[in-house]
């Protein structure tokens, strides 16, 4: 008991010797203080303590390497030693880049001059005005508060693979020479993708967009698949074998989506000639700060499916003997609007007679599985290490 | 003395003008021997307008290689300031193989053959018996114009 009433008197003591100064900040119907650091005289405010107080979404986005911080429709994004940072797709200048401390971003304080309107602050301009010594972050070290650290660990692991085998029902797929069907080679192929991965990654769930021979449209599977991945948690792989106009072509490609300017731009002219409400509602500034999120998170989707789709191929290639045929884009719908990471993956080519003979047998089929298993776990375990904010 | 410079001028603009109308470059983007990637040739097509894109698919359907499926007919063309909608008959889609290599080669032979051969057409729109399509075979995305792409 006297030990408890030691430490929490040492734990008052620093943390009045700490915060000196603050700014209120309203958060429901009351005042939150929130604690105002110096280092090398300037003075910084936690935004994780500022997400926290108001509501606010911080995330780290860590492929393409960008803090972004939501805020009722608005958004801030920053990236290391910086001091230039978007503010609503606004290009601001602000006095010092963010710093970076045990898991806490620090932004200087004249950050609120450019969004004062956001929130209610008090205590804004006496503190601008006024020197105080404050000690810096790095004592605030000893005063651990491990809410801080919260904010990365929270959806940034894989917990959803969705596995789509390609065509089914009416829908046969392509034909090898002696008949074999693209539809039941992929489904068998995704049903031991389902078995490797389901032991590999206990912790992940793992779902098929189809269990059995039947037609599903590709608006469909993509909708399967937004349905688990709300947080962007997920992995989205379709299985497919190959066809050519040749009989000769062999080999395993895996494309992922990714548009040219002029793709972006042909859709723009589709959509305008075809609605003028959409394109009323992308005037409004709710519909382009959507379309700005969209589009930077699309962004990091496309960096993070090239890298799955490039462990995909390393896996073929470590595993099985046949020709590499290396990472592709293309405008594939089913890779179209999934809100994760997401490819399509060639096992092969149904119209080589050998390959066909192959596809024929299970065994080979699972080494397949196997294979892709490989690249998907390089994959999360990549993306895991790199997500968990490691500085 | 200045007019007939000014006549002259006038005129030699207008040849000028109308010899490379005449000679507007076309090519063909077909499979090469292995049916992995689309090879460049350069045709002389002197029709213009609507006429000049029939030709081209008949052009891409009789070459040596070719990756329209068989039985295919352009039933119709309409162009809309710079795109171009294609209408096909259904061995379009019944007769191609399938797969994401064949319907690749399959599009943007298509695809990439009118938008370098008609200066005005930056993207094309494909249909099937006059109804849209969300893909020829399951892959791309058939549902917006495609632009050109090197394949």
């Amino acid at each position: 008991m006297k030990k408890i009433i030691v430490i929490t008197f040492f734990l008052f003591f620093f943390s009045s010797n700490i915060f000196t100064s603050s700014l209120k900040i309203q958060s429901g119907d009351k005042y939150i203080d929130i604690p105002v650091y110096l280092n090398n005289d300037v003075q910084y405010i936690s935004f994780n303590k500022l997400a926290r107080v108001t509501g606010a979404e911080l995330l780290f986005k860590p492929f393409i390497r960008k803090y972004l911080f939501y805020y009722k429709q608005n958004l801030i994004q920053f990236v290391e030693m910086k001091n230039m940072i978007y503010i609503n797709q606004k290009l601001i200048n602000i006095s010092n880049p963010p710093l970076f401390d045990n898991g806490n971003i620090y932004l200087p304080i004249d950050i609120f001059n450019h969004v004062k309107n956001w929130f209610k602050i008090d205590g804004l301009e006496t503190i601008q005005k006024t020197e105080i010594a404050v000690s810096s972050i790095d004592e605030k070290k000893k005063s651990k508060d491990p809410k801080n650290k919260k904010i990365y660990n929270s959806s940034k692991k894989i917990k959803y693979i969705i596995i789509d085998p390609g065509h089914g029902g009416k829908d046969p797929g392509a034909l090898g020479q002696k008949g074999l069907q693209e539809k039941s080679v992929v489904l068998k192929t995704s049903q031991y993708l389902l078995d490797i991965l389901k032991r590999r990654l206990p912790g992940v769930k793992i779902i098929l967009t189809r269990e059995k021979d039947e037609f599903l449209s590709l608006k469909k599977r993509t909708q399967i698949a937004n349905r688990y991945a709300k947080n962007g948690d997920a992995l989205f792989i379709s299985v497919h074998a190959n066809a050519s106009m040749k009989g000769k072509s062999t080999g395993f490609e895996t494309y992922y989506l990714s548009r040219d300017a002029s793709d972006e731009e042909a859709r723009a002219v589709a959509a305008m000639e075809n609605s003028v409400i959409d394109y009323e509602v992308e005037k409004t500034p709710k519909g382009l700060i959507k379309k700005i999120i969209a589009k930077m998170l699309d962004e990091e989707y496309i960096r993070e499916s090239k890298e799955l789709a490039k462990l995909i191929q390393n896996g073929y290639k470590t595993k099985l003997k046949g020709e590499n045929r290396g990472v592709k884009k293309a405008l594939f719908y089913v890779l179209e609007g999934a809100t994760m990471p997401a490819v399509l993956t060639e096992i092969g080519f149904i119209t080589n007679l050998d390959e066909e003979k192959k596809m024929r047998r299970n065994d080979y089929l699972k080494s397949i599985a196997s294979a892709i298993s490989g690249g998907i776990t390089g994959f999360i375990e990549q993306y895991n290490r790199s997500a968990g904010f490691t500085k | 003395m200045r007019k007939l410079i000014i006549l002259i001028v006038f005129f030699i603009s207008i040849i000028l003008i109308l010899i490379f109308v005449k000679t507007e470059p076309s090519y063909l983007y077909i499979p090469d021997s292995e049916y992995l990637n689309l090879n460049k040739i350069n045709i002389k097509i002197n029709e213009n307008g609507d006429k000049r894109i029939f030709i081209i698919f008949e052009k891409l359907k009789n070459s040596e290689r070719t990756a329209i499926p068989e039985g295919t007919e352009l039933l119709s063309v309409k162009v809309v300031r710079n795109i171009v909608h294609l209408n096909f008959n259904s061995e379009f889609h019944d007769n191609h193989p399938g797969g994401s290599s064949a319907e690749i080669l399959t599009i943007y032979s298509i695809v990439n053959s009118i938008t370098s051969s008609m200066r005005n057409v930056n993207y094309i729109k494909f249909y099937i018996n006059n109804e849209e399509i969300e893909t020829l075979k399951g892959h791309i995305d058939l549902r917006y114009p495609l632009a050109y792409k090197k394949i």
